[in-house]
Order: structure tokens, then C-alpha cells, then sequence
């Protein structure tokens, strides 16, 4: 083990001090265990000298920021959230009240740069459907929904009346 | 169709028929889907719905539920209440600090409750041995199992036992 000189006035312990170069690189996982990626980079506050977050790169189409807000533990094997980042709802499947479903998530609406969720778009097929976050039941395996999802359907033969009518 | 004549001191029009149920996909308290309905049990003595066989699909086991544990029968799919403990099987198990402890292979089930006793997980850490850990190590399941407890606490853990 290696020994140190301290300079600190804090003492000379380095118990539950993590060493940044160690955890790049390794995995960040989501409350409930899901493996979001891996560390590209931790980002310090300049002035406050303070961690601020991280950012995860290969996985999604951009590198994903991650406020240490969302920090449950960090250690030298892994930084563990405590979410269930709201853009891994993409692809979960819809259900409505009555088991029926709806389709597949293809797009997250968040508030701003938060991971609460405003609104979700859902397709199928054709149809498209943009779900308010007060609709939502819950989202675990699945998103389910509060409500049966009726739309009225519109068949080709409407389409064609209604673009005469124009 | 003409309807049937009910011969039935109960107002019938609101159950449902064993035909309505197979093949119904079965929906878990967190969304996933179980299978689909294969069986509906009925207590020949009693002549009550006791619970439904499951059917997971080509090559898995299926199982059988009680009533009790259904939430609801909707047009499409039957709700359960619960998270199927047997669910488990397969998924990754990491400590507190994030590290990969292992996957489970087995649970152990209070009788045939839905409740966990134990995880039976195959360890990396543990020399690819296989080391039972107790319900109350565990702190989340969700796509994964999270821990309360790190590596180093387990191995020097009695409770966890090799298998």
C-alpha cells in the first residue's frame, strides 16, 4: 500500500475518498439495478471545486449529463442513481387500464433538463398518440396508463370525405 | 344469436366464461408480461374458481396461481397484484458499491408463496461458487437485484452459506 506525505488540514485519512481515474470508465446503474452505461467523464464545479456529475458516453445518440443530485452512492466499482432515468422509457410497452396495448413509447417530453416527465409520444402503427405524465399509473416493466385509450377511428373512407370537404 | 336462457337465483350477466380467460395475457404489478392463460382451476368440491395455470411460452416453465393473487380480469389481459418471485431468475445481483455479486439461478419461496427467503446466485466473486443470500440483503429488484449490504460484508456474513 502505498504511503502518503498529507498536506491537509482536513488530517490524513483518505477513508471514503474515491479515486477519480478508477471510476472512469465503470458502470452506473439506476436505482432498481438497470445498467445505464459507463463513466466518459466527471465534471467539477471550477469555482466550488465540488463534484457536479458526470456524463455517459456510447450508449445513447448524445452523451447524457447526469447531475450528482441523482447520486444515490459512488464508489470505485460503480455510481448508483437514485431514479430510473426517464429516457430508458423509450421502447417500454403502453398498456391501458383494461390490459390493452396501446404501443411503444418513441419519445420522452421531460421538464427541461429534469428526469421528471411531462409527456410521453406513443406509436403504432399510424397512429400516435402524446400521453400526459397525469395519465400515467405507473412505469416499471411497462407503462400503464389510468384510462382506457379509445380514439375514435378514422378510416380511409372518413379521410377521403373529410378532404372533399376542403 | 338468441340469448340463453340463465337458470340462476345470481344476476350472470357480469362474469366471465373460461373461454374469455385462455389465452389471456397475464400482466405483473410492475407491467411485465407473465405469459398467457392456459388453465382455469376449479375445486371440484366447492365448485369455485381456486386460480389460473400460466403458460410462459415455448421450452419454459409454466406455473400456477392462486386467486388470491389476481387484481383484476379486464377485456384484455389479467392484472395480478403481485411481482411473480420466480421473475427473479436470471437477473444480475450488485452489492451497495455497484459491483456485480453474481446472477441468481434458484429462490427459495416461503411454501408456495410468493414471498423470497433466499436468492441462490452463481458468484463471480465467490470463485463461480454458488452462495445463498437472505431476503432482508436484499434492498430493490427491478430490472436487476440491488443489495443493502457490500462484497466484503457478505464474505464475512455466516448467513450466506455455500452451496
Amino acid at each position: 500500500m502505498v504511503e502518503y506525505e498529507y498536506i491537509s488540514r482536513r488530517g490524513s485519512n483518505l477513508d471514503n475518498k474515491i479515486n477519480i481515474k478508477k471510476i472512469i470508465g465503470k458502470q452506473v446503474l439506476s436505482k432498481g439495478g438497470t445498467i445505464v452505461g459507463r463513466i466518459s467523464e466527471l465534471r467539477i464545479n471550477s469555482d466550488t471545486l465540488e463534484l457536479e456529475g458526470l456524463v455517459i458516453d456510447g450508449r445513447f445518440k448524445k452523451p447524457v449529463y447526469i447531475g450528482k443530485s441523482y447520486f444515490s452512492h459512488l464508489s470505485e466499482k460503480a455510481v448508483i442513481l437514485n431514479i430510473e432515468l426517464s429516457i430508458l422509457i423509450v421502447g417500454k410497452k403502453v398498456i391501458t387500464l383494461d390490459g390493452k396495448v396501446l404501443g411503444k413509447v418513441k419519445e420522452v417530453n421531460r421538464k427541461g433538463t429534469t428526469n421528471d416527465v411531462e409527456s410521453f409520444v406513443v406509436r403504432f402503427l399510424w397512429r400516435k398518440y402524446i400521453i400526459p405524465y397525469t395519465d400515467i399509473k405507473q412505469i416499471k416493466s411497462s407503462v400503464i396508463i389510468k384510462h382506457k385509450y379509445e380514439t375514435a377511428k378514422n378510416h380511409l373512407w372518413k379521410r377521403l370525405k373529410q378532404n372533399s370537404n376542403i | 344469436m338468441k340469448p340463453q336462457k340463465t337458470i340462476s337465483g345470481r344476476d350472470l350477466s357480469k362474469t366471465v366464461t373460461s373461454e374469455d380467460l385462455l389465452g389471456k395475457e397475464v400482466i405483473d404489478l410492475d407491467g411485465s408480461f407473465i405469459g398467457v392463460v392456459e388453465k382455469v382451476l376449479i375445486d371440484p368440491h366447492k365448485l369455485d374458481f381456486v386460480g389460473i395455470s400460466i403458460d410462459k411460452g415455448f421450452l419454459r416453465k409454466g406455473f400456477t396461481l392462486g386467486k388470491g393473487y389476481i387484481d383484476k380480469i379486464t377485456p384484455h389481459a389479467v392484472f395480478l397484484k403481485i411481482r411473480v418471485s420466480y421473475d427473479v431468475k436470471g437477473k444480475l445481483v450488485f452489492d451497495n458499491d455497484g459491483e456485480l455479486v453474481g446472477t441468481v439461478t434458484s429462490i427459495d419461496l416461503y411454501g408456495s408463496k410468493n414471498k423470497i427467503v433466499n436468492i441462490v446466485l452463481r458468484s463471480s466473486i465467490f470463485a463461480g461458487r454458488e452462495i445463498v443470500i437472505p431476503a432482508e440483503y436484499i434492498n430493490e429488484i427491478g430490472e436487476n437485484v440491488m443489495l443493502n449490504v457490500n462484497k466484503n460484508k457478505l464474505k464475512e456474513s455466516k448467513i450466506v452459506r455455500e452451496v
